[in-house]
């Protein structure tokens, strides 16, 4: 069965990237703008990974992993967090609101894929 | 009898959620520029509905002031209140163009992200030469959104800067491609169609949806060339082009030919 991938990004550019890494890495992807819209995705379908960002409006990335480790069903999902913030204590503040893995935009191909098959096991 | 300043101000700082966002509201009314940086504290207020209140009255006070007041906030490490920051940027409109122009030299990188975000959605005609600025930046993901914020703008002006921009980072030409598409033109589109040949697929792809997004009839052989990529998503984002350029072509003329855009 394919695996399904909800990416999160307010940048059609970034969302429609990272959906075109995942698909050509043989994810099934789904997106949605904010955190928000990808609660009330989440709530209705089952996703294996989340790939978001972090500055959106209505509900940030970090706000979004919160939620999803909240989230019946989705205490062990993996998250990825991709963003332009590359300091320590970003990906800590990352780290401690649940993500399992912190990639700095741009984020490449190789990378986000890589993650993802180490995450997923496939 | 009308609550002074001082006593709106003093208001801001109680225990109770509901009287600090009844103050900010208040200070908003009074417009009084005094209030300006109080406001802007309440940005990392709490409470989701008080942090509203001031972004409202900080956008309702307006000017300068009201602009210089939020500055500090995009350098916050709470997201919530850096995004707050951009939402009164963006309320004040152009009276924030020079506060965001007079820290940008010294400004990270991240301040350049919510200063190119909060440009592009002001008023005025000097938008595409602003963002034009961060094209020569040293970090992609700027260059990144100026490209983008720029293709939003559809000015033609901007072209042939996003053309020589190409070449130095494949994600920025991801941008560029899409950018490109979005402005349109005889420049854009045979660019375009030569970043039909880039190594790198993600660009080849952006250039793709960039073309279809012109909408015009003569590239849809060189789309349909890409139906032997060896990327299937390639090959389905070429196919997507042709598509939405048969689409906008019948929309436009109800009588042209329509290609079939099928590469399976």
């Amino acid at each position: 069965m394919t695996l399904r991938v909800l990416v999160v990004d307010d940048s059609a550019l970034v969302r429609d990237l990272h959906t075109f890494m995942l698909k050509s890495g043989g994810y099934e992807v789904r997106q949605a703008t904010n955190g928000v819209e990808a609660i009330e995705l989440i709530l209705r379908d089952r996703f294996d990974l989340v790939v978001t960002d972090i500055n959106m409006p209505k509900m940030d990335g970090l706000e979004l992993t919160r939620r999803i480790r909240a989230t019946e069903g989705y205490a062990d999902t993996p998250v990825i967090l991709v963003s332009t913030e590359s300091e320590a204590k970003d990906k800590d503040a990352g780290f401690r609101a649940g993500a399992n893995v912190y990639v700095v935009k741009p984020a490449k191909a190789a990378d986000l894929v890589l993650n993802a098959r180490l995450l997923l096991g496939k | 009898m009308t609550p002074s300043l001082q006593d709106l101000v003093a208001d801001l700082d109680n225990l109770d959620e509901s009287i600090r966002r009844y103050a900010a509201e208040d200070l908003g009314f009074l417009k009084d520029p005094m209030s300006v940086e109080h406001l802007a504290r309440l940005l990392r207020d709490p409470s989701v509905a008080v942090c509203e209140a001031a972004v409202d009255a900080l956008v309702l006070i307006g000017g300068e002031p009201a602009a210089r007041s939020v500055l500090p906030a995009l350098e916050s490490d709470d997201p919530r209140e850096r995004n707050a920051a951009c939402e009164v940027l963006r309320g004040v409109g152009v009276d924030a163009v020079d506060p965001i122009g007079e820290i940008l030299d010294t400004a990270s990188d991240d301040v350049k992200l919510f200063a190119i975000d909060v440009i592009s959605a002001l008023p005025g005609t000097n938008r595409s030469l602003e963002l034009s600025r961060f094209l020569s930046d040293t970090n992609p993901n700027v260059v990144t959104s100026a490209v983008i914020a720029l293709g939003q703008l559809g000015d033609s002006g901007a072209t042939s800067a996003l053309i020589q921009t190409l070449g130095s980072n494949s994600w920025v030409d991801c941008a560029i491609a899409r950018s490109l598409g979005q402005i349109g033109g005889t420049e854009a589109i045979v660019t375009l169609c030569g970043l039909l040949n880039h190594s790198e697929e993600a660009v080849v792809y952006a250039a793709a949806q960039g073309l279809g997004e012109c909408g015009d009839l003569r590239v849809v052989a060189d789309l349909e060339a890409l139906a032997v990529h060896s990327n299937p998503i390639v090959v389905s984002g070429a196919a997507e082009a042709v598509a939405l350029i048969n689409a906008k072509t019948l929309a436009d003329h109800p009588d042209a030919p329509i290609f079939s855009g099928d590469h399976s």
